[in-house]
Formats: C-alpha cells, structure tokens, sequence
C-alpha cells in the first residue's frame, strides 16, 4: 500500500464510512491486562502467541549471531563467558539456538499465531471450537518457555537439540528441565490441533464443503493430525529421558544395558513428522498469497489439498533416513531411502500448482507475494537438496556435515521463516487495522533475501567437501565458507531487524486499513479491518474463495470493495447467478 | 532471456549490436569474481595459525611420523564441490551426487526461471484485472505428479546399488583396524595390539574398520574416502575402504628408527578424518589423519612404532601417552580443562578429593588407581563419571608418572629421559613380563599372507 493516501476513516467491505465506537473491534473491545491474559478471543491469543514467538525467535537470533560470529575465524574468537571452555560456551549457544527455535519457534509460529487468528475468520466463525483449551495451550507454550528460560540461567544445555543418548544422560548440564520444557510445549501444540481439527469439521458455515474451504485450512488441517499422532511419541520419548537420567533404568544407555539407537528411532519418529509440522502450514500460507497476489484462481485445488495430507501420512514413514550411518540394517536403509523419495511427490505438485497459477495472472509484486515467491525460491533449493540426502550413498557421505546444515535451514528457515513473514505481512492489516510501508517492506525482503541465501547456500559447498557441523573450529581449508556464511548472517539480522522497524512503525503510524487491502475473497476479508469481538457482524456462508470477481479497487480507501453488479457493471450478472458473498440468499439466523 | 528474440531477429542490428558490445565486459566481470573465488582460499592458509591447534595437529607434532603434515590438500579448489576421490567406491558416490546435481539444476532454472519471467511477463496492469484461466487441468497435474517419480526412482536405485558397495563387506583379505572413539580423540588398534592415534592403513587393500566407543556416540568419517559410520556404544559397527596410492599427492619423510641405523623413505598420502557425530565439548578437536602407505612404507612404519615403547626413554613414553589421549582433558600447563591438571599434581600435599584431602601427597599408587578405577576417588570440583578407565600398559603408566614428576615443583629427583632409565624402573631379571601383553614382539606383515590376527 501506498503511504500517500492514508484514509483517516475506517471502512467496510462495501467502502462506506463506518463509525468506531469504542469496543467496536477485538482490540479494543475490553481494557486492562486481565482482558488480555484471561482471554478467550482466537484473536487475542494469536496475538499474544505472536509477542512471545517473536522474543523467543530473537533469543534464538541472537545465539544464531553470536554462532556465526565465533566461526569466523579459526580458534577462539568470542570471549569466553560461560560454561567450561570456549568451546563448550559454542556448544551450549548451538544447542538453545536448535532448541529454542525448534520447540519455542518453528513448531508454534504459524499454526499458533496466523492459524490462530485467521482459523475461525476463514470459516466464518466466531471463535475456535475449544476456547478454553485454546488459552491453556498458550499457557503451556509460556510454561515450555520459562523451563527453557531456567535451563538458560542453570548451567545452560550441551546436548544438541537432539537430546542423543547416551551424552544426554550423562552431561551436566540441564537436561531434565529441557525435557520437561519440550514436554509441556507439547501439550501446547496437541491442544491447538485438537482445536483446530474440531473447528474445521464442526464450524463450517454453510456452503462450505470441504472443497470450498481455503487451502490453509487443509495445510493446518494436516499440521493437527501430525501434532496430535506424533507430539505424544515425543512426550513419552522425553519421559523415558528423564526417567534414565534421574533412575538410570537402563533403556537408552548402553552402560545401563539399553541402546541409543533406539533413542534415535523414538526421537525421530516424532522429529521428523515435526519437520512437516513446520513446514506444512507455510505452504498453505503460500498458496494463499500466491493466488490472491496474481488475482487469480488457485490451480488445481484438489491437487494442493490432497498433496498436504499425502506430505503428513508420508511423513511418518520416512524417520529412519536421520539414521542411515547408525549402524541399522541395510536393508531398512533401503526401504527408507525409498520412502522419503515419496515425499518429494507432493512437493512437487505444490511448487508446480503455485507456478501454474501465476501463469497468466495478474502479478502485484507487494511485500507479502515477494515472500511467497521467496518461499518457492529457498523450498525449491531445500526440496531438491533434500534428494542427495534421501540417496543412499551420498547421504553417507553428507550426513551430520554442513550440507545437511544448510539444506534444512533452506527447508526450516528460509521455507517457513519466509511464509511466516510473508502471512505476517498478508494479514497485517486484517490484524491491527493499519497498512506497513511498502517501500519499507520490500527493503526489508531484499535484505533478508540477500542474507538468507549467503548465509546457507555456501553452507553446501561447505558440506560437500566435508566440513563437519556442531564444530566449534575447523581446519583452514573451510575458513572461507565460514567467512562468507558469517557475513551473510550479518545482512539476513539486518534485514530481521528492519521488518521489525517497519511492523512498529505500522502499527505506530500507520494509515487505516481498509477491510480488504489485497482483493482476497477467503471469509476473513468478508469483515472489518481489526474484526469486531465477534468475527462478523452477520453470518457469513462459503464462497469459492479463490474467485476474486466480487471485488472491485477503490482509490479513495486503496482498498477493494464488494463490487454492486447494478451501479459498477450493468453487464454483470454475478458468477452463475450466485448471490454475492455478504449477501445471505437467507436470512442468517436460519444458521448454527 | 530477453536477448534471445532480438538474435533471432538480425533484421534488429541496434539491440544486437548492444548486447555484443555488453557481452565482453560481463564476461570479464564474471571471470575476475570466479578467479578471486578461487584464489581466495590461499590467504588465509599463510595466515598465522589457529590459536588453538587442533588436537591432530597436535598429535601430527608428537607422533610417530613426527610431521606436522596440517596443510592437507584435498585438491579440487574453493569452488570444487567435492574432495579427492581417495577410495575404490568414491567415484559411485560421485557420479550419483553429479546425476542429482544435474536434473536438480534443471528443475531448480525451470522453476526459478518460471518465477522470474511469469513476475515479468504478467505483472499486474490494472488493479481490477481479472485473469480468468483455466482452475485445474488433471491430466498436466497428473503427469507432473509422475515425471518426479520416474527421476526418483532413478536417484534411489544408483544410491542403493552405489551403497551396497560401501556395505558389503570385502571379505578375508581385509585388513582389519579397530577404531577406539573416545572424548575426544581417536586409537586405531592394529592386529598386533599397537594403538595410534592417527589412521595409518596399506594403499590397495580393503581395510576393515571396527567401531568401538568407550563413553558417547561418535562417527568415523573420512571426506576423501565418501565414508562414514558412526561409533555407538554397546555396538560394533563395521565399514570398510580401499584407498590406492597417489603418487601424484604423495608426500615422503625420512627417518632412521634408531640413530646409526640406515634411514627409510616412507612414502603415503594424507586425508583428513573427522568426528562427525556430536560428542561434547572438544568434539571439534576429535580429527585426526589418515595416512595411506605403500606397502613397504606400512609394514616399515607399524614396526617402528609397534616398537616405540622399547624404544623411547620413559619421560618422553609418558609425554606422548598425553599427548595422544590424555591432553584433550587434562592440561601441563595449570589451566582448567574437563578434568584436573597435571601440572604440579605429583607430589601434592593436601590433594582435594569429593571425600576430603588425600592422606599423603599424590603418589604413583595414587595415579595409577586414578587412571584404572577413576571413579574410586574423584577430585573435588569434577564430575563423578568424567573419565573413563584407560588400560595403560605398566611401560606407559611407568612413563606418564616420570612424565609429571618432570612437571610438578613438589618433585626435586632425577629426569628418566635416557633409555637406559627403563632398567631403574623395571627389574632387569624380567623385563619381559612388565611388557604389555597387547604387544608382541613381532608386528605382523602385510605383504604376504592375509591378516590372521582378528
């Protein structure tokens, strides 16, 4: 949007002047902390999920700085301020780095704060189906992170995200308090599946059959299955931990009698369908920005949808490819290597859906389409790097290197990472009732562009050529690699740095969003721009919501308006007769 | 993209002409980025060295080819994207990684140049365009749900045939090592007992490696060699390589085992090996090298220094013992590290255990209970289960107490650093019997008859 033309008065959907009373919307319909924190408003709590997923991903920023500044030079080059040598300090800030941005981070930051708020917009709903669950699983997630929080302060985690065993059961550091944080931040994400898998069958409006719901809505839908069939094997994997740590029992360490290659088949039975936890509601993110930015109709709807349930079921079949030099039977190796090529189907047939879609569309490059096509960009090079890894015998020679570094920081933070950004900037206006700056937001891409990529791409070649990772030093021969991805790292915080600038400065000064800045047509761009308490102001019913010919460009508020067939276009007779959306053909009461 | 129509239009000579004249100067740009890429990693190389040398440069000063050989090359340049091919199954590796690479570059321009173009050609004219276009079309999702699948295949049938080389295993003719992972750093066990610390193995024989760990997860990898296996506690894991010699990388050193004996040319190549799965603080450190002999310079150098510990004054025995598996815990120097240092340990009045100070200064009974049952008294301030029991033979333990009293202000006697200091510290009348039992007098060749040894 541009700055120039800020409209002082708020609008609705049909671009008339509305009055504010106080109340009016989500913000400010109640006052005082305890209106906050004893919230049940989906809105408020995906707001709230947001302030602390982003301390925490600065924390974790923070570390990733301090990592890559250590490494750019061989030796020590941080002074060295905790733990028992500088090396084990490196060792301690990779691991939270790993841990926090995991577990406090990635797993959360999509589903948890834009599935949160736009979840019941787009199924025209008033709230989730749980309200209730919906807070508590917030306040696991800040009991999660004030575990995290005493690990940082009691002798710190040296263990790797990983928690492999039998280190982990025998350092010093705060092992149990980890385990026990990552524990109760489960519970946060079982309870926000659970929530939205009963939102999305139970509280469709009208009309809406599973086939008219926006792809989000299916990409969250599988992230729910996942979370509530695989964040259980975690729970108990950690238990155990625990358990061995505090009783010695006797089950992963092999002093006691156990194994820790079982350790790893637990861990990674559910670590690896995490991965898709993370990544799937960022491809639904994706095809979201993708279809409304280029105004035109999502291509192949089925293919997309169905693709992200085929990624969550295959991504339970594929866990044993994180242990092909563990010693494991080769055979499993095979059959494993086989799998995970199964994966890259679906992937595929998104990528190729989203590019089918921009094809003869009309293409807006704002900030929120130049994430989404960044996101293509880096999952395009984090999916296709994924296969040297899924091959059998050049993941032998790529396992536990820097190529891997890289390729699931292409696939984690450069995927997601950019999705998440990208939704932030989507539903920005639709959150806080402002418009960012433009021209800021698309600064702010290009550097995190720049950086992202000269951080991980040489991170590759690093690997490729046998550059270890979770190495506090390294022979000279890698130094160069390590100087360039540093570097990198530098222009990528910058870039962070500045989208924050531009969000505070959005919300500061921003001009007034009108209710659909972008054209979208999914039921959260039906209402105002913050929404009322309640959602909508009458009962919504389903509309194709990638059929954009309702709305028409309006100057004055630089927003879209539901367009009136008899004023704007004699000759428009609506799609096929359909009543226009906002329009009930009934009255609404006759719903829920 | 955009020049391609004006060269197929020569009736256009202004755009031709201007993207001819353009041409050289981007090229010359292009050139001048690749070449300083290339050049690049030769500065930091003269570099001083790192503040801290990693424990295989340590090792390399002290060992047995007592060459700091650190600046391995392993050919291929800054923008190489793969290691010398050292090893008989290398080059699978490389050819699959080279096959995906090319069908991963094609679809990696397809899609990004589709990006590219399609934000071009249809950027948006009017806020209220309204590009209707087709919404599905089964057929073209179909096929291009399937083409991925045929290249798929493909990608895991060379892996897995490329892998099964790696894992099958060689057979009798192998030459069998024993990888003993530790935190953190390496002891190769060869047939007739002797231990090193660096990886030295015959060129043109499979070697059979056994993975053994004494605490954590480790992994044994060689970059040169495409091999990996990680080391796991309670397993032993096996890999195997055949590495041929290199004679255009080989480097010689020469050495005379005993001063008037005749010297010897060793001659082998040199790669790099890492740990490269984590294992606490120095797993950094963990590297070490692999060495790959000719045959004459294997045989000779596992008979020199099979014989080291008859050869070598006791001071220098216990020197080298630290340095090659004490060191990565234990300083000479009074810093700090995972575990006590050693520097004025021996003689140490008031010595302070978890349990309270010692009753009499540290002692040799002290040290030796502390190197074979360390958890029987554990220093005050360290972990209960920081170090594991090191089975030194009695020479080396002979060695490592001489090797502190030389350290330690509490000691004003004699240094043992000749050789004939051995016989005041073993009985002359059976010197035999103190001999580790892990070494035989005879290390075994391997010329001739496949290893018998395992």
């Amino acid at each position: 949007m541009s700055v120039l033309s800020p409209t002082p008065t708020p609008t609705d959907i049909f671009g008339k002047p509305r009055d504010v009373k106080p109340g009016d919307d989500y913000i400010n319909h109640s006052k005082g902390l305890m209106s906050w924190l004893l919230t049940l408003d989906h809105k408020r709590i995906g707001l709230m999920y947001m302030g602390g997923v982003c301390l925490t991903f600065l924390l974790g920023g923070v570390f990733a700085v301090l990592l890559r500044t250590e490494l750019i030079w061989g030796g020590q080059t941080l002074p060295h301020v905790f733990g028992n040598s500088w090396e084990s300090q490196y060792n301690q800030m990779f691991t939270l780095h790993g841990a926090v941005m995991t577990f406090l981070f990635i797993i959360p930051a999509i589903p948890a704060v834009i599935g949160n708020f736009a979840l019941p917009l787009m199924l025209g709903a008033k709230d989730v189906a749980f309200p209730r669950l919906n807070l508590m699983s917030l306040y696991c997630w800040f009991g999660g992170a004030v575990f995290f929080v005493w690990v940082l302060v009691s002798g710190g985690l040296d263990t790797g995200w990983t928690f492999y065993t039998p280190y982990s059961t025998t350092t010093s550091t705060n092992v149990p308090a980890a385990t026990l944080g990552a524990f109760v931040l489960g519970f946060s994400s079982i309870l926000t599946g659970v929530n939205f898998i009963a939102s999305i069958h139970m509280l469709r409006p009208r009309d809406m059959g599973w086939f008219k719901m926006p792809l989000l809505m299916w990409a969250l839908y599988a992230t729910a299955v996942i979370q509530i069939l695989a964040t259980p094997v975690l729970a108990i994997t950690l238990l155990l931990l625990f358990a061995e740590r505090i009783m010695q029992i006797g089950i992963f360490d092999p002093a006691l009698g156990g194994d820790p290659v079982l350790f790893q088949h637990f861990f990674w039975f559910y670590s690896h369908p995490a991965v898709y936890i993370m990544i799937l509601p960022a491809l639904g993110v994706t095809s979201e920005i993708i279809s409304v930015f280029s105004r035109k109709h999502i291509f192949g709807y089925k293919f997309i949808a169905f693709s992200s349930i085929a990624i969550a079921l295959f991504g339970f079949i594929v866990w044993g490819h994180h242990m092909f030099t563990s010693g494991q039977s080769v055979y499993i190796n095979a059959l494993f290597s086989l799998l995970t090529m199964s994966v890259a189907i679906p992937s595929a047939i998104k990528v190729f859906n989203w590019l089918a879609t921009m094809w003869r569309g009309s293409i807006r490059l704002d900030t929120p389409m130049l994430y989404a096509m960044g996101f293509i960009w880096l999952f395009t090079i984090g999916g296709l790097t994924g296969l040297f890894l899924a091959t059998l015998n050049t993941d032998i020679h790529f396992h536990d290197t820097y190529f891997v570094v890289a390729h699931f920081h292409y696939v984690m933070v450069g995927s997601t990472l950019f999705a998440f950004l990208g939704g932030m900037y989507h539903w920005f206006p639709k959150m806080f009732g402002k418009m960012y700056d433009e021209r800021h937001g698309k600064i702010a891409w290009t550097l995190t562009f720049i950086g992202f990529n000269l951080t991980f791409f040489i991170q590759f070649i690093a690997g490729s050529r046998g550059m270890p990772r979770r190495y506090a030093d390294f022979l000279p021969q890698f130094h160069w690699y390590h100087v360039i991805s540093t570097l990198g790292s530098y222009v990528l915080a910058v870039g962070l740095f500045w989208v924050l600038y531009n969000w505070i400065q959005g919300l500061r000064k921003g001009p007034q969003a009108p209710a659909n800045p972008w054209g979208g047509n999914s039921l959260e761009w039906h209402t105002n721009s913050p929404p009322p308490h309640l959602n909508f102001d009458r009962d919504p019913h389903g509309v194709d919501p990638y059929r954009y010919d309702d709305w028409k460009w309006d100057e004055s508020i630089q927003g879209y308006v539901i367009r009136d067939p008899e004023k704007d276009d004699p000759a428009y007779t609506g799609a096929d007769g359909d009543p226009l959306p906002g329009e009930p053909a009934t009255p609404a009461e006759s719903h829920h | 993209m955009r020049c391609i129509p004006s060269l197929s239009k020569p009736d256009r000579p202004n755009e031709l002409t201007r993207t001819a004249r353009n041409l050289p100067w981007r090229w010359m740009a292009f050139a001048l980025a690749l070449s300083v890429a290339w050049a690049g990693p030769a500065l930091p190389q003269e570099a001083e060295p790192a503040a801290n040398p990693t424990a295989a440069q340590k090792n390399a000063a002290q060992g047995t080819l007592s060459q700091p050989y650190s600046d391995t090359d392993d050919g291929g340049g800054f923008l190489g994207l793969l290691p010398e091919q050292a090893s008989t199954y290398a080059w699978e590796v490389d050819a699959v990684f080279y096959f995906i690479l090319a069908v991963s570059v094609f679809f990696f321009v397809l899609i990004g140049g589709m990006l590219f173009w399609f934000a071009y050609k249809y950027k948006q004219k009017s806020r209220d365009d309204l590009p209707h276009g087709v919404s599905h079309n089964t057929p073209l999702e179909l096929a291009w749900s399937a083409l991925p699948g045929v290249f798929l295949i493909a990608f895991f049938g060379f892996g897995f045939v490329g892998y099964m080389d790696m894992a099958r295993d060689p057979g009798p003719t192998a030459y069998p090592v024993t990888a003993h992972a530790y935190q953190w750093g390496w002891q190769f066990e060869y047939p007739n007992g002797y231990r090193d610390s660096n990886l030295h193995i015959p060129a043109g024989r499979p070697v059979r490696i056994t993975n053994q760990s004494k605490d954590v997860l480790h992994s044994l990898y060689v970059p040169a060699f495409r091999a990996k296996k990680d080391v796991v506690p309670g397993r032993l894991n096996k890999m195997w390589f055949q590495s041929n010699f290199n004679d255009v990388t080989a480097k010689e050193f020469v050495h005379a085992p005993k001063p008037g004996e005749p010297e010897f040319t060793y001659r082998f190549n040199e790669y790099d090996l890492f740990c490269t799965e984590y294992c606490g603080e120095k797993h950094s450190n963990m590297n070490a090298k692999v060495y790959v002999h000719t045959r004459e310079s294997f045989d000779e150098w596992l008979r020199v220094s099979s014989d080291w510990l008859s050869t070598t004054p006791p001071v220098q025995v216990g020197e080298r013992v630290w340095s090659s598996r004490c060191n990565s815990c234990h300083s000479i120097d009074g810093s700090d590290g995972t575990g006590p240092t050693w520097k004025d340990l021996y003689g140490q009045p008031n010595h302070m255990m978890t349990t309270g100070p010692l009753p009499g200064p540290v002692d040799a009974e002290y040290l030796r209970e502390s190197t074979y049952q360390p958890q029987a008294k554990v220093v005050a301030g360290y972990p209960a289960n920081g170090m594991a029991a090191w089975p030194l033979t009695d020479r080396e333990m002979l060695g490592v107490i001489e090797y502190m009293k030389t350290i330690s202000v509490h000691y004003q006697g004699p240094t043992l650093d000749k050789i004939e200091d051995w016989d005041t510290l073993l009985p002359p009348e059976s010197p035999e019997s103190l001999e580790s039992p892990e070494s035989p007098d005879a290390p075994e060749a391997i010329g001739g008859e496949p290893a018998a040894a395992e």
